[in-house]
C-alpha cells in the first residue's frame, strides 16, 4: 500500500530538481532571448531593454560583416567535413586491419587530441604558425618556401583554422568509424572476395554502404560543431586584425557567427543585437539539423535494407 | 581487405604470379604502417612541443630551428607562472569542474530514473521537451543567461559557472537509454523487500548504471574543463578566473612581454595534465559512451 502511494509521487520528486533548474536556466532564457532580440539593450547599469521591433534583424541582414560571418562559417563547415571525414575514415580503416603494428600507440596518439584543452591547443598553434619562429615555416623554409604569416594574411587564415580543426576534430569521427567498421560482419568481405571483388570494389560495395549511418552521424556532429565554433578562432587570431581579439582576423576572414555575436555584444555593447544574432544561429542550426535528421532517417532505412 | 587471411599464412610456397602480388601487398602494408606512424607523430607533435617549450628559455623558443628537446632545462616559465594568479585559477577550475560534474550526474540520473522506471501523466511530453533541448546550442542562451545573471546578482560568482549547466538534457537522454534496459524484475523485487523508492534509485539503479555514468562524467569533465565563452563573459574578478580564461589573460600579456610565452606554455602543460590523465584512465569508458550514444 505504502509502496504504491510512494511511487505515485516518486517520479515528480525525482524529476523536480531537474525540472526546476531546466525551467530557470534553459526554458526561460530561450524565451527571454527572443524578447531581448527585439530590444535595444547595452547592458549598462540602469539601462532597461527597450523594445524596437524587428530592426535588429533588419540591420543584421544588411550588415556586410554578418554575411561575411555566415559565409565564413559555411566555408569552415564544408572544409572541415571535406578534410576530416576522409582522414578519419582512412585512419580507422587501417587501425581496423589485422596486420597493423603498434596499434595501442597509434590509437592513443590519435585519441589524445580529445584530452587536450581547446584554448591550449589554439595557443600552441599560434607558436607553430608563427611567421618568425614557427615550426611550420621552418619546415617550408627547408624546401625554399615562405616564411608566411599564416594568421595575419587573409588568404591563409581559413586554411590555418582548418589545419587546427583537422588536428583537433579527427579523433571523435575516427572512433565512430572504428565502431562502425567493427560492426561489419567479416563474412560480407569473404563473400565479396568469392565474387572476385578487389579491395577497392569491396570498399565501395561493402564498407561505404554499411558505414552510411555512422557517416551521417559524423556529418551532423561536425557541422554542428562548426556552426558553434568560437574558442579556437578567438585564441588563434588573438593578435591579428584590429581591434584585437574580436575582429575575426585580417579581412574578417576568421569571423564566424558566434564571434560576430560576441563582437556585437561585448565589443560594441549591443546586447540586444547580439541576442538577435543568437536567435539566428539557433534557427540556422535547427534548420540544418532537421534537414540532416530527415535525410538521416531516409538513408538509414535504405542502409538497413542493404544490410539484410 | 581485412579478415581474408586473419590467422592463416599461405603454407605452401605460392606460384610466381601470386608471389608477386603477395610481395606487392607487403610493400603496401609497410608503406601504410610508416604513414600511420608519421601521422601519429604529427598528432603528438603539438603536445611534445608544448611540454618541451615550457622548459625552454624564451630566446630558444623564439629561434630557429625549433628544438625538440630544450638545450638547457629552464623552469623559468613555471617560476614566472607561480607569480601570476595561475595557482588560484587551477584550484578554481578543479572546484568548479568537480561540483558541476557531480551535481549534473546526480540531477540528471534522478530525472533519467524517473523517466525510465515510472509511468505518469505528461511523461512523454516532458521527455520530448528534454530531448528537444539537445537541438538548442548553449551559445544561443548565453546573452539571455547573462541578463538573468545580472538580475540575480550572480555576476562574478561560482554558482554562475555551475548551476546553469546542471540540468543537462544530453545526460538525461543518454542515462535514460541505459536505465530503460535494466530488468524491471530487479526493481519489483526491491519493492517487495520493502525498499523505498530512493533506495531503489540509489542502491539498485545507480550501481547498475555505473558504466554509462562513468562515460558521461568524462564527457562532462572535458566540457567543463574546456568551458571558455561563458566564464569569459560572467567573470571580471581575476581571483575567480578558471583556467581557460586565466590562460587567455596571460596570453594577452605576451603581446607586450615576449617572456610570457614560456609561462603560457607552462600553464598550458599544467592545464592539460589533469585532462589527459582523466582521458587516459577513462579512455575505454569514453569510447564505449560515445558509441553507446550513437546506438541510442
Amino acid at each position: 500500500m505504502r509502496g504504491s502511494r510512494e511511487s505515485r509521487f516518486a517520479p515528480y520528486l525525482f524529476l523536480s530538481p531537474f525540472l526546476i533548474l531546466f525551467s530557470i536556466f534553459t526554458i526561460y532564457p530561450a524565451a527571454l532571448g527572443i524578447y531581448l532580440s527585439l530590444t535595444r539593450w547595452t547592458g549598462a547599469v540602469g539601462q532597461e531593454p527597450e523594445l524596437i521591433g524587428l530592426s535588429n534583424y533588419r540591420r543584421m541582414l544588411k550588415d556586410p560583416s554578418f554575411l561575411k560571418a555566415l559565409t565564413n562559417t559555411g566555408w569552415l563547415a564544408v572544409a572541415a567535413v571535406i578534410v576530416i571525414v576522409p582522414t578519419a575514415l582512412f585512419l580507422a580503416m587501417i587501425l581496423n586491419t589485422h596486420w597493423i603494428r603498434l596499434r595501442t600507440f597509434l590509437r592513443t596518439a590519435f585519441f589524445l587530441p580529445i584530452g587536450t584543452p581547446t584554448v591550449v591547443i589554439a595557443m600552441v598553434f599560434i607558436v607553430i604558425y608563427s611567421e618568425h619562429y614557427g615550426a611550420l615555416n621552418w619546415l617550408l623554409g627547408l624546401v625554399g618556401l615562405g616564411p608566411f604569416d599564416f594568421t595575419g594574411t587573409p588568404a591563409f587564415v581559413k586554411p590555418a583554422i582548418v589545419g587546427l580543426l583537422l588536428w583537433q576534430w579527427t579523433s571523435v569521427p575516427m572512433i565512430y568509424f572504428l565502431a562502425g567498421l567493427q560492426g561489419i560482419p567479416p563474412s560480407l568481405y569473404d563473400a565479396a572476395l568469392v565474387d572476385g571483388a578487389g579491395p577497392w570494389a569491396s570498399f565501395r560495395r561493402v564498407t561505404v554502404p554499411l558505414l552510411r549511418p555512422v557517416s551521417l552521424l559524423v556529418l551532423v556532429l561536425l557541422v554542428n560543431d562548426a556552426i558553434r565554433i568560437f574558442d579556437q578562432i578567438f585564441i588563434l587570431l588573438f593578435f591579428t586584425g584590429a581591434p584585437y581579439q574580436t575582429s575575426g582576423g585580417p579581412g574578417e576572414q576568421g569571423l564566424t557567427l558566434v564571434l560576430y555575436m560576441y563582437r556585437s555584444a561585448f565589443r560594441f555593447r549591443e546586447l540586444g543585437f547580439g541576442a538577435a544574432v543568437g536567435v539566428s544561429i539557433f534557427v540556422l542550426g535547427l534548420g540544418i539539423a532537421l534537414v540532416q535528421l530527415w535525410r538521416f532517417g531516409a538513408l538509414r532505412k535504405e542502409g538497413g535494407g542493404a544490410g539484410h | 581487405m581485412q579478415a581474408t587471411d586473419t590467422e592463416r599464412r599461405p603454407a605452401a610456397p605460392p606460384a610466381g604470379s601470386r608471389d608477386l602480388s603477395l610481395y606487392r601487398r607487403r610493400v603496401v602494408r609497410i608503406l601504410l604502417q610508416v604513414l600511420l606512424v608519421v601521422a601519429a607523430l604529427l598528432a603528438l607533435y603539438p603536445l611534445i612541443f608544448m611540454v618541451s617549450g615550457s622548459f625552454k628559455r624564451v630566446s630558444e623558443l623564439t629561434s630557429l630551428p625549433p628544438t625538440l628537446i630544450p638545450r638547457a632545462f629552464d623552469p623559468g616559465g613555471y617560476e614566472q607562472l607561480a607569480t601570476t594568479g595561475f595557482p588560484r585559477w587551477f584550484a578554481n577550475s578543479i572546484f568548479v569542474t568537480t561540483l558541476r560534474v557531480s551535481l549534473t550526474i546526480l540531477v540528471s540520473s534522478m530525472a533519467a530514473f524517473a523517466f525510465a522506471v515510472y509511468r505518469f501523466p505528461f511523461r512523454r511530453t516532458l521527455f520530448i521537451i528534454v530531448v528537444g533541448s539537445l537541438l538548442l546550442p548553449f551559445e544561443v542562451l548565453y546573452l539571455p543567461l547573462l541578463s538573468l545573471m545580472i538580475d540575480l546578482d550572480w555576476m562574478n560568482t561560482y554558482q554562475a559557472l555551475i548551476l546553469p549547466f546542471v540540468a543537462s538534457g544530453f545526460s538525461v537522454f543518454v542515462i535514460h537509454q541505459y536505465m530503460v534496459s535494466l530488468p524491471s524484475e530487479l526493481i519489483q523485487a526491491a519493492r517487495v523487500d520493502g525498499a523505498s523508492e530512493w533506495r531503489i534509485y540509489w542502491n539498485v539503479a545507480m550501481p547498475l548504471a555505473r558504466p554509462i555514468l562513468g562515460a558521461i562524467s568524462v564527457i562532462l569533465f572535458i566540457q567543463t574543463w574546456n568551458s571558455f565563452f561563458w566564464p569569459l563573459i560572467v567573470l571580471q574578478d581575476t581571483d575567480l578566473f578558471v583556467l581557460p580564461v586565466g590562460l587567455t589573460a596571460l596570453l594577452a600579456r605576451v603581446f607586450h612581454e615576449q617572456d610570457m610565452w614560456t609561462a603560457v606554455l607552462a600553464g598550458s602543460t599544467l592545464m592539460t595534465i589533469p585532462m589527459v590523465i582523466v582521458f587516459l584512465v577513462m579512455q575505454r569508458q569514453l569510447v564505449a559512451g560515445l558509441t553507446e550514444g550513437f546506438k541510442a
